[in-house]
């Protein structure tokens, strides 16, 4: 056992001694473990997500639902940015829109079918991603914060200029997905069960697509990159000196949010058939970051309530969507004041869990990382500079 | 060519402006303010508010337009002050992206605060400046350019002799140093801070009315594009560095002008942008800005 | 005994600042290093030039037969582009690098990982060995599952080893500041060193907790790891270090076994001042001082 446990890691001069004390197993059930509750909650939200449109399959319902489900996949990448490596990016529906123009223009003007654009939607943003990665990331993290709001407005103001992308009116008649000669447009009977609108079954694509990205984001966070992204987040120097190399792993962050985005977009082109400049202005990223803030960063049922919450709170509140943009700036702030975890924060334990729990840190020290000091300096080392002050 | 140079120098003032209180707050708090370009916004409201309120419009006196450059300044500096209570000062411990996201919330309270109540439409900007031009040296040049620049460089000397002469510019740079320490020594760190805030606000809404008699129109976006545009400015000049934040904002309106004229102007903040994140790679401390090592 | 590290006449500048000036010394394997001086006399400044977080200004570094500080040639030098070069990562060694060679080390001023547990800051540390690719993260094969446990186990083992016996699923930010230190050794124990640079790891620490720390060293030392620290506790140099090196205001003012330090003018000089018996009174009190403020801070922080 230890033996084959040994071969799971690489070479190292140096190994722990065995440990000395058996320390108790996880628990594992629905109500007193934390994993168990979120994968039984999460089977609930699958279940309804199946259930929908059994329950209510109208035109109008089922588009509302694609779009959120779009929007939660936005904010699962996005959420691996901003929430597990700390990067602040303010432009990321450049890369949404790279993946819809990308699938957009390989299926109209190149005339390829869908699934294979998949790959160069894919591509496309990888390489956006190291291209706007690459240089900003060895920066501190407010550079990158604005140049992404730049690279934002030259994504969608280079879409409005050239002629490939259709200009200011965009791309139209982008085809659905179809294989070997059958199309969604065509209706789909399974089990008896029949889906006569192309809406309903591009649904379920969609419902399967968003699930796989939330349960993909949700593992990446909790194995080793996961965690190397934490650590960058919480001390980018301590990080380092554990032999992470802060570089690639803030820029595999930002690479797999970039993927995420285009994937969306690719959804979302499908989805709408037509797609213009205009629906990737820098109020999207501005929604997608305050659905990922206001749910909480680095918690993906968090995350997904504040996607809910931001794409349908205008369909549900017809007389709120006017308001709505002087609501979240205003929510924005008062979160950040008040409660800067979020809703449902990354490290809440839900009360009947709690029996013989650690207790998370109180939300104020799980986000104020810096040691009592007057001011936030670049320093972080106020220990030393007070020492020197008492020296002199 | 020397319309270029020209045409450049006036939208780079506006930059300068603005970049100067993007890289003063930058300087002394190390956040970048992203609800600075918006503040450049409500001076133009504040002044456009005013006027409509005594029922002008049309004009075309220099006289009141300094009148509202001054009000305008008053208020926007308050504003400015108060958002730096509110918003920023209860954060001043917590984590960089903490305060960041409270930045673009407060920008966006101000961009829709604003069209909740003047409406999403562009507004006609009460008091026009001439625009009957003469030709100098092979450019035109209309009465009105030479009254903004007048105004930019007499803004920006004031500001250049409070930084460098008086009491308060001395807390200033001691706070940009080392805040600590600053403090250790008696400093009302707070109270500078509340200055500087004024100081940078008051700057942007002066551009803002400037903009709105130059261009005639106002929106409530109009913020944002050049709040991009004086963060590009103020990191060319060296970020955190004053002379480096007008210097950055004219060159800056100078690339622009000649980018627009080679590439064409729908390019043109494409090349600004661009220019960014070039600087950043290669340059990132900017023209004037001096290398610090981070300590750890 | 051939030399672990070898350190030959750094220099480290900042401005006018000269933060370290000159300064040469060795360890070799499996040994215990003291580095000592006054506050602001460079150690940490020299440490971090050592780890690789900061580029010295000359000078060269070579751990385990490998240069930590790149000479680059002369043509940049004079396009003055050598610190863009460096900045894109050529001609210097970055430290996550050092720290895969076998150099690990804690930070003067705690820097643990504030929103991870206790476990997972040890877990953390295991990035380079743990063999675990994207898609089998993904796709949690086997082979991730296995790794997974692995890390796991290795982390325990190391938190054992430091004597840390708390819950592990604590967030760090609620262990009291002695056992936070513990978790900060065994992270860096878990990057699988020959070298461990330690500073001040005593500081804030009370009397029993300062015994405790001995002993661990003392155990590190054990398992062959060779250890550096900075600190300015003298009697816990005395009883760990083999060797000693003194430095003031950036320079090496002595360099040997305890006995030779204690009894050398120089260093005396340099901690108790020329003449005057105050002095030294004045040293002890500062230490105390300074201490007890570490304490108090550390005790509001958990
Ligand atoms: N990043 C930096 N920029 C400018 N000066 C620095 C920087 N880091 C350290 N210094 C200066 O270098 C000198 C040496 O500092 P260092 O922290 O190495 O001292 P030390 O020996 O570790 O002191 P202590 O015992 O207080 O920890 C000090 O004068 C300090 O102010
Ligand atoms: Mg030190």
């Amino acid at each position: 056992m230890a033996r084959r446990l040994d071969l799971a890691l690489k070479h190292a001069p140096l190994r722990a001694p065995a440990p000395l004390f058996d320390r108790p197993r996880a628990a594992r059930g629905v109500f007193d473990s934390q994993t168990g509750f979120m994968r039984a909650l999460g089977g609930v939200a699958v279940l309804f997500l199946v259930a929908l449109p059994f329950i209510d399959a109208s035109r109008y319902t089922m588009s509302i639902a694609i779009s959120a489900l779009i929007y939660v996949m936005l904010c699962m990448g996005l959420n691996v940015v901003v929430g597990y490596a700390g990067l602040l990016d303010l432009g990321y529906i450049a890369f949404f829109a790279v993946g819809a123009y990308v699938s957009g223009i390989f299926t109209t003007v190149l005339g390829w079918p869908m699934w294979a654009a998949l790959p160069a939607t894919v591509l496309a943003c990888i390489i956006a991603g190291i291209i706007i990665g690459a240089p900003t990331l060895r920066l501190r993290s407010d550079y990158l914060a604005i140049v992404t709001l730049g690279f934002g407005e030259i994504i969608r103001i280079t879409a409005n200029n050239l002629t490939i992308t259709g200009g200011p009116s965009g791309i139209h008649g982008i085809p659905s997905w179809d294989f070997f000669g059958w199309s969604f447009e065509d209706g789909l009977t399974v089990f008896g069960l029949e889906f006569p609108e192309r809406v309903v079954f591009y649904y379920f694509v969609a419902a399967v697509v968003i699930i796989v990205g939330v349960i993909g984001a949700g593992r990446l966070a909790k194995g080793k990159l996961g965690r190397a992204w934490k650590a960058v987040r919480d001390d980018e120097d301590a990080a380092e000196a554990m032999g992470i190399n802060t570089y690639v792993a803030k820029i595999s962050a930002y690479i797999i949010g970039a993927v995420w985005a285009g994937l969306a977009g690719q959804l979302m082109a499908t989805h709408l058939s037509a797609i213009s400049p205009n629906s990737f202005q820098f109020l999207y990223s501005a929604l997608i970051l305050m659905a990922v803030v206001l749910g909480g960063m680095g918690s993906t049922p968090g995350v997904i309530i504040g996607a809910l919450f931001v794409s349908l709170a205008p369909e549900l509140l017809r007389d709120f969507a006017e308001w709505r943009f002087l609501i979240f700036g205003v929510l924005l702030v008062v979160v950040m004041l008040f409660r800067p975890a979020g809703l449902w924060p990354a490290t809440a334990i839900l009360p009947w869990l709690k029996r013989d729990r650690p207790q998370p840190p109180p939300f104020t020290s799980a986000t104020a990382a810096v040691p009592p000091s007057v001011l936030e300096s670049p320093s972080g080392a106020p220990d030393a500079d007070v020492r020197e002050g008492g020296r002199g | 060519m020397m319309q270029l140079i020209w045409n450049g120098l006036i939208v780079g003032s506006f930059y300068a402006l603005v970049a100067l209180g993007y890289s003063m707050v930058y300087g002394i708090i190390k956040l970048l303010n992203f609800a600075h370009g918006d503040i450049y916004m409500l001076g133009a409201f504040v002044g456009f508010f005013t006027l409509s309120a005594f029922g002008i419009s049309n004009e075309t006196s220099i006289p009141l337009l300094l009148v509202i450059l001054l009000l305008s300044m008053v208020t926007t500096g308050l504003i400015g002050v108060g958002i730096e209570r509110v918003a920023y000062r209860p954060l001043r411990r917590s984590p960089r992206l903490a305060v960041l996201i409270t930045a673009i919330g407060v920008s966006f309270t101000l961009e829709y605060g604003v069209r909740q109540i003047f409406g999403p439409n562009p507004e006609a900007f009460p008091v026009r400046l001439e625009s009957t031009g003469v030709d100098l040296l092979g450019m035109r040049v209309t009465a009105s350019q030479i009254v903004l620049v007048v105004i930019a460089a007499g803004l920006m000397l004031v500001l250049a002799h409070i930084v460098e002469r008086t009491r308060e510019g001395r807390a200033m740079r001691a706070i940009a140093l080392d805040p600590q320490a600053a403090q250790l020594m008696g400093v009302n760190v707070n109270r500078v801070i509340s200055t500087v805030f004024f100081i940078g606000s008051s700057l942007a809404g002066a551009a803002g009315v400037m903009a709105g008699a130059y261009y005639g129109s106002i929106d409530f976006l109009m913020g944002f594009v050049i709040g991009l545009k004086a963060f590009t400015a103020a990191v060319i000049g060296g970020i955190g560095n004053l002379y480096g934040a007008m210097l950055g904002g004219l060159l800056l309106g100078m690339l622009e002008s000649f980018g627009s004229a080679w590439f064409g102007g729908e390019w043109r903040d494409v090349f600004a942008f661009a220019f960014l994140i070039l600087f950043l790679t290669f340059k990132p401390t900017g023209l004037l800005g001096a290398r610090v090592v981070e300590r750890m | 005994m051939s030399a672990l590290l070898e350190v030959t006449d750094l220099r480290l500048q900042f401005g006018g600042v000269k933060a370290v000036d000159g300064l040469s010394f060795e360890v070799r394997e499996g040994e215990i290093l003291a580095v000592i001086g006054p506050n602001g006399a460079g150690k940490t400044s020299a440490f971090n030039c050592i780890s690789a977080f900061y580029l010295p200004t000359s000078g060269s570094v070579v751990f385990d037969g490998k240069h930590i500080v790149r000479e680059a040639p002369r043509i940049w030098h004079r396009l003055r582009l050598v610190q863009l070069l460096q900045s894109f990562g050529f001609y210097r060694v970055l430290p996550s690098r050092v720290t895969k060679w076998g150099m690990a080390r804690t930070f003067q001023n705690l820097r643990l990982f504030r929103e991870l547990s206790v476990l997972d800051n040890v877990k953390t540390a295991m990035h380079a060995n743990l063999r675990e690719g994207f898609w089998s993260t993904l796709l949690h094969t086997p082979g991730y599952r296995r790794a997974e446990e692995a890390c796991a186990r290795e982390a325990r083992g190391w938190l054992d080893f430091v004597g840390y016996e708390g819950d592990e699923h604590l967030y760090v930010t609620h262990l009291p500041y002695g056992e936070q230190r513990r978790v900060e050794i065994a992270r860096a124990l878990a990057t699988s060193p020959k070298l461990l640079l330690l500073d001040e790891p005593a500081a804030g620490l009370n009397y029993n907790e300062k015994q405790s720390l001995i002993e661990l060293i003392r155990k590190i030392r054990a398992l062959g790891v060779a250890v550096v620290l900075i600190e300015h506790d003298m009697g816990l140099v005395m009883k760990l270090a083999e060797r000693i090196v003194v430095l003031n205001y950036g320079k090496e003012i002595a360099d040997g076994t305890p006995e030779q330090i204690t009894s050398d003018p120089v260093v005396i000089e340099a901690y108790l001042g020329v003449d005057d018996e105050d002095h030294a009174v004045d040293e002890a009190r500062l230490r105390t001082d300074s201490d007890a403020q570490l304490n108090d801070e550390s005790g509001s922080r958990s």
